[in-house]
């Protein structure tokens, strides 16, 4: 397909970036898993930066209470599965893009199929069952992630399975290795969120995902990232 | 029976340990190991022991019992799942 690389124009003049990085951003395939707080924002802004080819899979339907964060959706979108209304926003507003969706959970029986066919996966999930799964599958596929989670003010970020400067790779299973029950866990229905915070942790994440494909920069490999809100402060800790 | 040596570390704390805890950083009075560390935040703040988290210690993650010295900079990270 022939890029409209004007639209990319003002990225492709970074210093490191070109139209190398961009070809390679143009060729990634991305996984995003849950188009939710985290997910809403990245899809716009990984679709904008140019990625070829974008999978969306979430079984949950839009509710009023989605809609102060997850900002792809409006009141005409509520009872609506968010990887169809999110797959046709982004398509809509990204024709480069090819969206695929998949309006289910990511389970057991059909990870390994769906992760295998991506380059990267993107973590915007609210659960551990999910996210042990992401983990487990990318570490046998090998397959880099990039990792979020928001609490109140403050998210983390991480990007698993990929190598950092010294060639060692972190999994979830580094971080926590033993499987936190949910209900040991505050998540946003119990405990909130300002809306901005996932805004700002899933763009985080967004450009934790471009840095991985262009080549760029210093991924978050082997170390977690902590942001909060309400100080500014971001704390970043090695995991291995 | 030794008498451990005591040391103030500057803690921080995140998430929900903060709301244990009652503040996101505060200086703390510990003995010199991680291990002793870890008993007597859990006996100050008993909620901490029904809880997952991590400690790093000057941003690295501890993975066994180890040395604390003083100033030392600790980290207490519990998993977040808001997404």
């Amino acid at each position: 397909m022939a890029m409209n690389w004007k639209r990319y124009e003002r990225q492709i003049i970074l210093p490191n970036f070109g139209l190398v990085q961009q070809e390679k951003l143009a060729k990634a395939k991305i996984l995003v898993v849950g188009a939710g707080g985290l997910g809403c924002p990245a899809l716009l802004y990984l679709a904008a930066a140019g990625i070829g080819e974008i999978g969306i899979i979430d079984f949950d339907t839009v509710a009023e209470s989605n809609l102060h964060r997850q900002i792809l959706y409006n009141a005409k979108d509520i009872g609506s599965n968010k990887a169809m209304v999110a797959g046709e926003k982004i398509a809509l507003a990204y024709p480069d893009c090819v969206v695929k969706t998949y309006p289910k959970k990511l389970s057991i029986q059909n990870a390994t199929e769906i992760i295998s066919s991506y380059q990267l996966i993107f973590d915007g999930c609210d659960n551990f069952e999910t996210r042990y799964l992401i983990d487990e599958v990318c570490k046998q596929q090998n397959i880099p992630w990039i990792y979020a989670s928001v609490s109140r003010f403050e998210g983390q970020v991480s990007v698993f399975n990929l190598p950092d400067a010294n060639g060692i790779k972190a999994y979830y299973t580094h971080l926590f290795a033993d499987k936190p029950s949910n209900e040991s866990v505050l998540n946003c229905a119990e405990s909130g969120v300002l809306g901005v915070i996932p805004g700002i942790i899933g763009n985080m994440q967004a450009l934790e995902a471009i840095k991985v494909i262009a080549q760029l920069g210093q991924p978050l490999a082997n170390e977690l990232l902590t942001y909060n809100g309400l100080s500014n402060q971001i704390y970043k800790t090695k995991i291995l | 029976m030794t008498t451990q040596t005591h040391i103030n570390i500057h803690l921080l704390a995140f998430g929900q340990i903060a709301d244990i805890i009652g503040q996101s950083t505060i200086n703390y009075s510990t003995p010199d190991t991680l291990l002793a560390f870890k008993t007597k935040i859990e006996n100050d703040y008993p909620l901490l022991s029904k809880i997952v988290y991590r400690i790093a210690i000057n941003k690295k993650m501890a993975l066994e019992d180890t040395d604390l010295h003083e100033a030392d900079e600790l980290a207490l990270l519990p998993p977040f799942s808001g997404g």
